[in-house]
């Protein structure tokens, strides 16, 4: 699948209680199918995809665009494996924290996670995406949007109502995430010993005020 | 390493699959970003696209570069070390430490980094040379980095436009050889590929956490210590397979084991063992811990591991253990509250510092001062179940629930207090650890959970090993206190009476010290708060209450774990038991997550928490939390200026980047600094800047620790996302540390800037500069300013009327009046209390707080708080400690405090930081000593203190 042939290799990990659709939500995006039967991950796993990143520029005119290789890690919610699957934080560069809009306790485990990420991820501000899985199951549905919208808010990270069974907002939440790391890779590398017109030209993209409130941490970086 | 013995095998199996997936696409990334550099040409292009950006800024974090998938692959191939294969290893030493020389910039076990460190020193030019080999297959790119590591060069100046992409590069990047950490993985893999049966990455990932035992052989403890750790880990698992899926928490199931381990196979032995250890010869206790560490299994032998070498105290093996020993009492003190605890704590605060000899004496000091004690509980130990006395008697108890008669036999007559400590807390686990299983304890095992989550995926996370100390601690007790707890309530509710009478009887030989702590515990309510009342003690009250308060106070702890903030349904117990904790803790405490800064104190503070409350309770022992008082001393900032003389200078730079909004502060380096450490002769000094005063709450920005350097060499930028505009009223406070691992971290000088005054436009005021490091002179980082006053007045009243008998011991009478100027906070706004302690006591009986007075700076309280047990001799001893917060929903901030006493620097002839009385306060004090039963008034200026941390 890899040839090397990319510009970027971006490495996500998605992550949340068991059972509330990460591998599914991953299969979905890389590979746009769905499988409603539950197979519990072993441990950790992997899927690949490439995309390919256009940054807007600050004309709207869209830039050059980049070829990314994701690699997105799938990690075992399971308690029993935890040892395991935090071990992988620190390696991610960007985290989809999933919960399931119809198991309450799921969403209830936000935090729990959240701190874990704060705890074993490469910085302390990691770049997350919270999604609120299965949202094609409106009729069990047992967590308010508006809850979630103020725990994400909370948080300052960006929050989409995801299924994995009809891929609504899967990418979208994804690139969202691609996103934000990609900003926060041009801040990272910083800019600002560089002349003014060097930092113009690696452009800014879409998600303005997205990336205002990552700005309010302290760029880990 | 993580422990994953938990894994089937098809789930090995198919982890590993993953990994190895995992493996080519780093391989093909590997192969892409070393030909990258072809391509691009723009250097800022080639970090993003190599992926640098990430890796330097994890590693910023995680000192080591090793991926998670490294981790994994290592520990599941990781057998259970043999004795024969540590004897192995131990002759294959030679060879294999120069591989992990090449190898060291790709596995640095985050562990064992600063023994390495200190072996790198040890082996000097060999191994700066062998080091010399390994960026041979980075790229130029690293080339610089390294040069500016080894020979401290001058630097150009970022802030200067001309500024180079290299700087750039350097700027950013730590002093450690940073290396594209997908080369150094192809190091690996090459050497794993070319190695027989048992790949050379296996053995070094293998053999190099076990470097430290190997390598320092005149350590056999070590090894010792090493040995059963697989054996522990194997009975966890089999614990764990067969348990619920909980168990397979890494520290739950290692407590099984030690049920089986501990308990079943040789609990006499180990009994005999420690109670030898009551001898003040250190190398019995080294061996002592040893065998705590055994009994704890794999949990604590790691800690041990992550400590030893945090401190980098491997060095000097028996220091460390010590230390380590001195760890484990403290842990073991404040859960068991031996009737010896009124001095432990401050000594041992103190020990810590000076060393072992310290620690020495002070056992001898406090077994010669309770063999009075000792005779006594002794005496009731033989009757074990109706009086409690204290946490002692009814852990023995415990164990007789448990049939461990035989334990409980041996243990009795010849012990000493000191050595039944550890033995004590090994046992109430053991003993306990079956019933756990039996009692939902919510508390204890989200504890575990944590404690296990940390622990495991973070022994590599160095600094936070100490964390997980206390957590693991924590969550002993927890559990441990539990039982307790179940066991001792009922006894007390049966005895209640009895064990007040017995504990006056022993009174009587008991030491000063321990005696006032009597008192301050036979309170059973310790005082009372009245609102509105100058004077008047409501002694009935006081009389009638005692039974239920104690009753009650069990039930409160045993929330108190759970769930701190259940409210109480007695109102009046309300007040008693305020229980807001400022949480300067977490705002300000010096503690990083990621570092090792003042973390010690820090965790002990959390150590205590529940157990000292648990203390407390059982109060019947007579024992007050005296020993959580200056042990816990937390400072608001980062505390301890210590005996440091300050010198040296700093070289940084300020600029203010206007396309970002950020205050950028560029820290080259560090010259000829202060030693901090002197025993040791060291100093691993770290650069922390606030924007002052802290009115934006931006906090503090630290550089990385640099250790065993007085010129270190930072070439760190450290940032504020803040307006231009507000830096006009901003000073920059740039302050050099000392990072002590166990200790406070110790000031080595500060700089402070106006930038107010600061010409932004004006070149020369972004150059580099050399500063000289200033002696912090008053006042922490807040300046002096106005802190506001406390108008307040004081009376010792000696005979209260209606007293319990003829006792002896007297009232002191705090009548809080109000405040004047108070530092508005946040405009005007402010909702201020004051907080009333009596130091030493520092227990939650001991704290009284006034309501909130909303919206002003010149609050009214006239609230009077009263504390009785003082006979005139103990007034010399305390210390009244009162503090102004700002209560806030989030937060209480800390406004300002007195601390009225003698100021002698020194409680019961223990040295301790609190005892720092201004003369003002001092004056006040004496006064009120010299003229009892009058009310002396006096308006004194509120200070920064160092708030005794409560316990709860």
């Amino acid at each position: 699948m890899s040839d090397g042939d990319y510009d970027y290799l971006i490495k996500f990990l998605a992550l949340g209680d068991s059972g509330v659709g990460k591998t599914s939500l991953l299969y979905q995006y890389t590979d746009g199918k769905f499988n409603s039967k539950f197979i519990t991950t072993v441990g950790i796993d992997f899927r690949e995809k490439r995309v390919v990143y256009r940054p807007n520029g600050p004309d709207g005119v869209g830039g050059r665009g980049q070829r990314i290789h994701l690699q997105l890690w799938d990690t075992a919610g399971q308690e029993r494996f935890r040892s395991l699957t935090t071990a992988f934080f620190r390696d991610a560069m960007g985290f989809l924290l999933l919960f399931d809009l119809t198991n309450e306790q799921s969403f209830l485990n936000v935090r729990n996670w959240i701190s874990q990420l704060q705890m074993h991820a490469y910085c302390e501000n990691p770049d997350i995406v919270l999604c609120g899985n299965k949202s094609d199951l409106e009729d069990q549905r047992m967590v308010k949007e508006e809850d979630a919208k103020e725990l994400a808010e909370k948080y300052g990270i960006p929050y989409f109502e995801t299924s994995a069974a009809n891929g609504n907002n899967v990418s979208k939440a994804i690139e969202t995430l691609l996103d934000l790391i990609m900003k926060r890779m041009e801040r990272c590398v910083d800019k600002s010993w560089i002349p003014e017109g060097v930092v113009r030209s690696n452009g800014h993209s879409s998600t303005e005020q997205l990336n205002e409130e990552q700005e309010k941490g302290r760029c880990g970086c | 390493m993580i422990d994953l013995s938990f894994l089937t095998e098809e789930e090995q199996e198919a982890i590993m699959k993953v990994l190895q997936r995992d493996a080519e696409l780093k391989r093909t990334e590997e192969e892409r970003v070393r030909h990258l550099p072809e391509k691009v040409k723009d250097r800022v292009q080639l970090k993003n696209m190599s992926g640098q950006w990430f890796y330097e800024a994890k590693s910023r974090r995680h000192r080591d570069k090793i991926h998670g998938a490294d981790i994994i692959r290592a520990s599941m191939r990781r057998k259970p070390a043999t004795i024969a294969e540590v004897a192995q290893n131990k002759t294959s030493k030679a060879k294999i430490s120069w591989v992990n020389n090449v190898n060291k910039e790709v596995f640095q076990p985050p562990d064992l980094h600063g023994i390495e460190e200190h072996q790198e020193e040890e082996q000097q030019k060999t191994s700066w040379s062998s080091k010399e080999v390994t960026p041979v297959l980075n790229k130029s790119e690293e080339r610089p980095v390294k040069a500016a590591v080894s020979s401290v060069r001058q630097r150009r100046n970022p802030f200067n436009s001309t500024v180079s992409d290299d700087n750039l590069n350097n700027g950013e990047s730590e002093d450690r050889p940073v290396i594209v950490p997908q080369l150094s993985k192809k190091e690996i893999w090459s050497l794993s590929e070319d190695s027989p049966p048992k790949s050379n990455l296996q053995k070094d990932e293998t053999e190099k956490p076990e470097r430290p035992f190997v390598e320092l052989t005149d350590e056999p403890q070590k090894e010792l210590v090493k040995r059963p750790v697989p054996k522990a880990r194997k009975l966890i698992h089999k614990a764990a397979d067969s348990g619920s899926q909980r168990e397979d928490l890494v520290p739950k199931p290692t407590k099984q084991s030690e049920g089986v381990n501990g308990i079943g196979t040789t609990p006499r032995g180990i009994l005999k063992r420690s109670s030898s250890s009551s001898s003040t010869d250190s190398e019995v206790r080294v061996s002592q811990t040893l065998d705590v560490q055994k009994k704890n299994g794999f949990a604590t032998a790691t800690i041990f591991e992550g400590e030893g070498e945090k401190n980098s105290l491997t060095e000097e093996a028996e220091n460390s253990a010590q230390n380590s020993l001195e760890k484990l009492k403290q842990v073991r003190f404040s859960s068991i509250s031996g009737k010896a605890k009124p001095l432990q704590s401050p000594q041992l605060h103190h020990g810590k510092e000076k060393g072992e000899h310290e620690t020495l004496k002070y056992d001898k000091k406090k077994n010669s001062e309770n063999c009075a004690i000792q005779s006594d509980s002794l005496g009731d130990k033989q009757i074990p179940a109706a009086k409690p006395l204290g946490t002692y008697s009814s852990a023995l108890k415990i164990k007789k629930i448990d049939g461990l008669q035989e334990d409980a036999s041996a243990a009795s007559p010849c012990d000493s207090n000191r050595s039944d400590f550890p033995v004590n807390e090994s046992f109430q686990t053991d003993t306990v650890t079956p019933k756990k299983l039996e009692t939902p304890q919510k508390t204890s095992s989200n504890v575990l959970s944590n404690s296990s989550n940390e622990r495991s995926a973070d022994k590599t996370h160095e600094k936070k090993s100490n964390q997980i100390l206390s957590h693991e601690s924590e969550s002993h007790k927890n559990f441990t206190d539990g039982h307790q707890l179940s066991a001792e309530t009922e006894a007390h509710e049966a005895s209640n009476t009895k064990s007040t009478s017995v504990q006056q009887g022993s009174e009587e030989e008991l030491n000063p010290v321990l005696m006032a702590l009597k008192r301050s515990a036979d309170r059973k309510k310790p005082s009372k708060s009245l609102e509105d009342i100058p004077s008047a003690t409501s002694n009935k009250e006081k009389i009638n209450k005692p039974k239920e308060e104690l009753v009650l106070s069990a039930e409160d702890v045993s929330t108190v774990t759970s769930q701190p903030d259940k409210p109480f349904s007695n109102p009046e117990k309300l007040k008693g038991l305020s229980k807001s904790v400022p949480s300067f803790l977490q705002e300000e405490s010096d503690d990083r997550e990621t570092d090792t800064t003042s973390e010690s104190s820090y965790s002990f503070g959390r150590i205590k928490k529940s157990p000292s409350s648990l203390t407390n309770l059982s109060s019947s022992s007579g024992m007050a939390s005296l020993s959580s008082v200056s042990g816990s001393l937390m400072s608001i900032y980062s505390a301890d200026f210590g005996n440091v003389d300050v010198k040296g200078n700093i070289q940084f730079a300020i600029d203010y980047v206007e396309q970002l909004n950020e205050l950028h502060i560029f820290i080259c380096q560090c010259k000829d600094l202060a030693v901090a450490d002197v025993k040791r002769q060291r100093s691993d000094p770290y650069v922390k800047t606030y924007l002052l005063p802290e009115k934006y709450r931006l906090g503090k920005r630290k550089t990385s620790i640099k250790k065993k350097t007085f010129n270190p060499v930072y070439n760190e930028i450290l940032r504020y996302k803040i307006e231009k505009e507000l830096l006009k009223n901003q000073s920059l406070n740039i302050s050099v540390w000392h990072n002590d691992t166990f200790g406070r971290n110790s000031f080595l000088g500060e700089v402070e800037l106006d930038l107010g005054a600061w010409d932004w436009n004006d070149p020369s005021c972004k150059q580099i500069n050399w500063f000289p490091l200033k002696p912090r002179t008053s006042a922490i980082t807040l300046p002096l300013e106005n802190r506001g006053e406390m108008k307040l007045a004081l009376q010792y009243v000696p005979h209260p009327i209606g007293g319990k008998k003829t006792l002896s011991t007297g009232e002191v009478h705090i009548w809080v009046k109000e405040c004047h100027n108070l530092p508005p906070l946040r405009g005007n706004r402010l909702n201020s209390f004051i907080k009333c302690t009596i130091l030493p006591d520092t227990s939650r009986k001991s704290r009284q707080k006034t309501r909130t007075v909303t919206k002003t700076t010149n609050p009214v309280f006239n609230h009077t708080m009263v504390y009785d047990g003082f006979r005139p001799e103990d007034l010399k001893e305390a210390c009244i400690e009162l503090t102004v917060w700002d209560h806030n929903k989030l937060a209480n901030h800390f406004l300002g405090g007195l601390r009225i006493g003698l100021g002698t620097g020194k409680s019961y002839g223990t040295t301790v930081d609190w005892m720092d009385s201004t003369s003002d306060e001092t004056a006040l004090w004496e006064k009120m000593m010299n003229s009892p039963n009058t009310w002396i008034e006096d308006t004194l200026p509120l200070r920064m203190l160092m708030v005794a941390k409560l316990t709860k």
